[in-house]
């Protein structure tokens, strides 16, 4: 399916900042599942520096300097992708969902640890703790509690995001974006980010390779279906690795696969690897913070776009705005 | 005839020899199973035996006895710690000791004896230390790029992918000439069987350059003779190609700026940090002095913003960049790791080198060696093992107790205090077992090695006084261009508590000079510089920076202040003990004075109600150096006074620093405790006047006139604007200036009685009083006079034109700018309430000119960054 996405992002601040230091992560990727045809980044007021980089997993980043006093800044990406879709069986609620053939999940575990002159496998960096999905006892014995011996890493995958989905309350009050998981999951409240913090943690606590994704949600709702959560701002979903079979992706605040709806923008430990945008200012004061994102079918046959949240993104273009293209 | 000396036994070469003889009986031997330093078998090394030959050899030629030496040395080590407390050499701990905004340094704790080792131990560790910081090197190239070392199964990914101290954000860049590390430091111990293992390795931004240099410049001028005769490495040499290559990585070259970034006074060896900065010629900052603009880092300094080319860093990685490292930090700079990547700036040492540290790699760097520099290691790791492998784990745990148990990763969470198996009970072993059980990556295990034992002094009042204690020795590698190392002759010796085994400063050890013997050293028997001289290799200098300037600004003021406070104690004192009769004007206005310059607390009675109990409680709180007992006098001053020199210490000549310290330590012994008597005190603060004299002597005739002077001159001056404005105007105020008594004493407190009399003989008048106190504009210690300097040099400051106040200070009442007829009208009115209203806004003014300041040209602690994230 072809997607134009418009993420937008406005500070406003109470007082001017002096000085700003930002990274976006906002670029999507292109791989096996989804082509990226066109991206835009443009940043007002005009940055005193932007240069792009590549960061440790291949992905583009761009980091980008305020010197002059601003009250308002307004980061705004474009982008036009291609999602490919999965096999029927593999779409809809997990309950219906036949995931594909996968080792036995102590097999899996097996494989991640060390032994001498062990062949390379990029996916142990993902079984190893981080900051926000960790290594912890309470984790390993809440994904222990759904698992069988012998049960195929895929199986136990979607087991755990099924749990974690009938358990916990979507509740964008509960939590930020600096939640540790173990906070969250004594509330059993929180947003995607923290669902998939939490099952990359149980994951990880029983010795497996999961990795964070950031990205958007397609909102539109197919007739007779309740519409998605997630919409109005980015998402965010979990990649569980089994050797051979390779990666597939489980969103457990939708309770499903990530398929053509999905679009990715990065791979990541947990979410604070690859945040969207994060800053650094100097002044400023109390700040508001207004995050809409835009994700709508581009085909032929389109219909009116999906609009999770309206956004004065169209007025955009007129005002005095840089235009980097970064495609 | 036979001469009365050959009384004596034998010949100087004898005696000498039997003082040795004695000394290696008295002296403690190391425990069996470790090496003894001190002796081969039952004699002295040849290396000992010329050291306590030469200092035997110093005493009198009929002194040369064992009791003699043993006096000598109680005097030397008497001189040592004197030494240490002059030159403010400090550890600073962390933890409560901080409460209440205190910070508690303890004395850096260094031995009498140094560590002394052979041309034969020296080339195995220099080899091998050389060898080790380029394998190091070579491996955070490869981490930081390929990562071959991962793929090919030589390190496993939990060790790196798995540990904190390894930094995505540095992946993929290359600092120029592939330079990582500038310097690392090994510590180093001898084994029973007499080589030398690495213990452990410090590559993030190791600590030890500062206190080497210290221990050295103390320690040798203890033993010159020995020192000279023994010919023990220099170390000068090594900080100047430290500097040099520092330079030559930089694209600036030998224009290259440098600066030292420290986490600042709180930080455990802030000591060294100012005393390096000062050492090498870099500027001292904090990271709220530096800022990233155009991917490039600046300076704040009083002209502007300035480039800086070259960070050497004692702040942690964690803690560098809020943007791309730890969030929440306040230390870092924004934009640090994409000038960084930019290649604008070179950091010593690069950002992510932390997972070398971890005792885990170090068992699998044999292997790594042999595959990165095609031959083994020259100088073997301490074995270890990390416990992640499932195979060491299966033997290691049955054996427990033969091992220490050190922490695989250093984040809060996961590390814990090493722990030695064999001092483990037999439930203990149970416990960590099942610890490990749960997380095996989190543990290492390094086998237990006996250290060799090194003599160390432990006073006359210790038997024996020479003990034997276990040591360890730091020694650096430091950066000599690209794929080049200049190994430091000599480093850190640490030494651990008598009867322990486990070294540490954090943990009650202490340190010792390290001699290093080649034989080659120069025999140039020039003495030793007094002084600190730094080194200059390069040239560009770098102006102000705002954080300095602010100390130089309070350093001014706390001089000032402590002058103040000592001549207003002296006047008191002095004024109570007289003959003269008090008025009861007089002893209200001495009571406001105490009050406001913080000689007594409020709840002490007015010497009115009683004078003596006034009296003691002004000479309590004297000596009270923290302010226990409500007030902030003499000797609190003296303290803030010490510890704003310290911060500005690497602009201080060192007999400047000095004087403060010893100043201090002087009172104090003076004072000792609250019992003095008022004759006693008054001598104690005769003593610092003049103390504080030759202190302010220094500032004025010894110090470049630049901006950073001025700042301290204009700190000065606010103080002593404030405070003689304030007591004028308290002696207009409790009507103490109409009596003899007060008027005089206002004289001496402005130091004006000489000038007065002779302009104006004995009489009392007013009018001429505030002629010579307020409006001279030659008395220095005139209002205007005060006023006058203070604007101009703040229009030095600010580039005003001459002449013209500056913009700065246009709204404050400023007494230069009075005229004579209004003020002399106010001062005669019967109703002082005018004149006092003047005088406090004045005083008050001197504050809000301090705060203007501030806001003009230091950095600030409320400007802090702020993260944000979307």
């Amino acid at each position: 399916m072809k997607l134009s996405v418009t993420h937008e992002t406005r500070y406003e601040y109470a007082h001017a900042v002096e000085q700003a230091h930002h990274i976006a992560h906002m670029r999507p990727l292109s791989s096996d599942t989804q082509q990226l045809l066109s991206h835009t980044l443009r940043v007002q007021p005009e940055p005193t520096a932007l240069t792009q980089s590549i960061d440790s997993y291949g992905q583009q980043r761009v980091y980008f300097e305020l010197a002059t006093p601003h009250a308002e800044l307004v980061v705004t990406a474009e982008s036009v992708v291609i999602t490919h879709a999965l096999p029927p069986e593999m779409t809809g609620k997990l309950d219906r969902v036949t995931v594909p053939e996968s080792l036995p999940w102590e097999a899996v575990a097996e494989h991640m640890q060390y032994r001498a002159e062990q062949r390379f496998d990029a996916a142990r960096e993902f079984a190893q703790a981080s900051p926000l999905a960790p290594i912890h006892p309470t984790f390993a014995k809440y994904a222990a509690a759904i698992s069988s011996k012998s049960q195929p890493v895929y199986e136990l995958s979607k087991a755990l995001c099924q749990r974690i989905h009938k358990e916990f309350k979507y509740s964008p009050e509960a939590t930020d974006a600096s939640t540790p998981p173990i906070k969250a999951f004594e509330l059993k409240e929180g947003v995607c980010q923290d669902f998939a913090q939490i099952m990359i943690a149980g994951l990880r606590s029983l010795g497996l390779a999961a990795r964070y994704v950031s990205g958007y949600l397609l909102t539109q709702p197919p007739p007779g279906r309740p519409r998605l959560i997630g919409a109005d701002a980015s998402h965010a979903w979990v990649s569980v690795y089994c050797p051979k079979s390779g990666w597939l992706d489980f969103d457990p605040t939708n309770n499903c696969l990530a398929g053509e709806s999905h679009v990715k923008l990065a791979y990541g430990r947990d979410y604070g690897d690859v945040p969207p945008l994060r800053g650094v200012i100097r002044g400023g004061g109390e700040h508001t913070l207004d995050v809409a994102v835009t994700v709508a079918p581009l085909d032929e046959s389109a219909e009116p776009a999906a609009t999770a949240l309206s956004s004065p993104s169209t007025g955009m273009a007129a005002t005095q705005s840089q235009s980097q293209s970064q495609t | 005839m036979a001469s009365l000396f050959d009384m004596n036994t034998g010949s100087d070469a004898d005696r000498c020899a039997a003082v040795i003889d004695a000394i290696e009986q008295l002296a403690k031997r190391a425990p069996a199973s470790h090496l003894d330093e001190l002796r081969v078998g039952e004699t002295v090394t040849p290396h000992w035996r010329t050291f306590f030959e030469q200092t035997v050899g110093a005493l009198n030629k009929g002194e040369r006895t064992l009791e003699s030496l043993l006096n000598e040395l109680t005097e030397l080590h008497a001189s040592l710690v004197r030494r240490v407390e002059d030159n403010g050499v400090t550890y600073n701990l962390y933890s409560d000791a901080m409460e209440g905004g205190g910070r508690q340094a303890r004395p850096w704790a260094l031995d009498l004896l140094p560590m002394i080792i052979d041309q034969k131990q020296w080339q195995q560790i220099e080899r091998g230390v050389s060898q080790r910081a380029e394998l190091l090197n070579r491996m955070l190239a490869d981490i930081y790029g390929p990562q071959e070392l991962v793929k090919g199964g030589m390190l496993p990914t939990a060790l790196i992918h798995g540990h904190p101290g390894y930094l995505r954000p540095a992946h993929g860049i290359t600092p120029r000439g592939k330079s990582f590390l500038h310097v690392a430091a090994f510590d180093l111990a001898r084994g029973p069987d007499g080589n030398w293992w690495v213990m452990s390795q410090r590559t993030q931004a190791p600590s030890g350059l500062g206190y080497s240099l210290e221990n050295r410049m103390i320690v040798s001028r203890l033993f010159p003779d020995a020192f000279r005769t023994l010919k023990v490495e220099k170390l000068a040499a090594s900080y100047k190609v430290l500097i040099a290559s520092l330079v030559a990585h930089s694209p600036a070259g030998s224009d290259a700026r440098v600066v030292l970034l420290t986490p600042g006074p709180y930080n455990e060896t802030y000591f060294e940090h100012v005393y390096l900065a000062r050492y090498l010629g870099m500027a001292l900052v904090e990271g709220g002095d530096l800022v990233v603009r155009d991917e490039r880092v600046w300076l704040k300094t009083l002209k502007g913003l300035e480039p800086v080319d070259v960070i050497v860093r004692r702040l942690d990685d964690d803690f560098l960049d809020p943007l791309e490292l730890k969030a929440d930090s306040a230390l870092g700079i924004p934009g640090l790791m994409q000038a960084y990547r930019s290649g604008n700036v070179v950091l010593a040492n690069a950002p992510g080198t932390g997972f070398l540290e971890s005792a885990a790699i170090l068992g699998f760097l044999p292997k790594i060696c042999q595959a990165l520099m095609g031959e083994p290691l020259a100088i073997p790791s301490i074995a270890s093992w990390w416990c992640g492998e499932r195979s060491t784990l299966r033997t290691l745990i049955p054996q427990l107790s033969d091992y220490v148990l050190k922490p695989t990763f250093n984040d809060r969470g996961r590390r814990f205090v090493p722990a030695i198996g064999k001092a483990l009970s037999a439930r203990e072993r149970e416990q960590w077992t099942g610890r490990i059980a749960l997380h095996p990556e989190d543990f290492s295990a390094q086998a237990f090695m006996p250290l060799a034992h090194t003599p160390s002094w432990q006073g006359l009042g210790a038997t024996p006084p020479i003990n034997s204690s276990a040591a360890m020795v730091r020694v650096f590698a430091v950066s000599d261009g690209p794929g080049k190392w200049h190994v430091m002759p000599g480093g850190l010796a640490r030494i651990a508590p008598p009867g322990r085994d486990v070294v540490s400063m954090y943990r009650g050890g202490s340190s010792a000079d390290f001699w290093v013997i080649t034989g080659k050293a120069s025999d140039d028997t020039a003495p030793l510089s007094n002084t600190l001289t730094p080194i200059a290799t390069h040239r560009a200098t770098i102006g102000i920076a705002s954080r300095a300037a602010e100390n130089l600004f309070w350093f001014g003021r706390y001089t000032e202040r402590l002058e103040n406070t000592t001549r207003l104690a002296r006047v008191t004192l002095e004024a109570l003990a007289s003959e003269a009769e008090e008025t009861p004007e007089t002893l209200e206005w001495l009571h406001r004075l105490a009050l406001s310059n913080s000689l007594i607390n409020k709840a002490v009675p007015t010497p009115k109600q009683s004078a003596h109990v006034f009296e003691r409680a002004l000479i309590a709180s004297l000596a009270d150096s923290e302010g226990k007992l409500g007030a902030y006098s003499v000797a609190a001053n003296l303290s803030s006074l010490r510890f704003s020199a310290f911060a500005v210490r690497e602009r201080l000549a060192l007999e400047q620093w000095s004087l403060v310290a010893a100043s201090a330590s002087e009172f104090k012994a003076m004072m000792g405790d609250d019992s003095r008597t008022t004759q006693q005190a008054l001598r104690a603060l005769e003593r610092l006047s003049t103390n504080v004299m030759a202190m302010t002597g220094a500032q004025t005739d010894r110090m470049t006139r630049d901006d950073g002077w001025r700042l301290l001159s204009i700190g000065r001056h606010i103080e002593r604007l404030s405070t003689l404005a304030d007591a004028l105007a308290e002696g207009f105020a409790t009507g103490a200036l109409k009596t003899d008594v007060g008027f005089s004493l206002m004289l001496s407190l402005f130091d004006s009685t000489i000038t007065y009399r002779s302009r104006y003989l004995q009489q009392r008048d007013g009018q001429a009083l505030i002629e010579l106190l307020a409006l001279d504009h030659d008395n220095p210690r005139s209002l205007a006079w005060i006023a006058q300097t203070l604007s101009s040099r703040v229009a030095k400051l600010a580039d005003t034109p001459r002449g013209i106040v500056p913009a700065m200070l246009a709204n404050f009442e400023l007494p230069h700018q009075w005229t004579a007829v209004d003020a002399i009208a106010l001062a005669s009115n019967a109703d002082s309430s005018a004149i006092v209203k003047l005088l406090r806004t004045v005083s008050r003014d001197s504050t809000a000119i301090s705060d203007a300041l501030s806001q003009r040209y230091f950095t600030h602690a409320h400007a802090a960054d702020k993260a944000v994230g979307a």
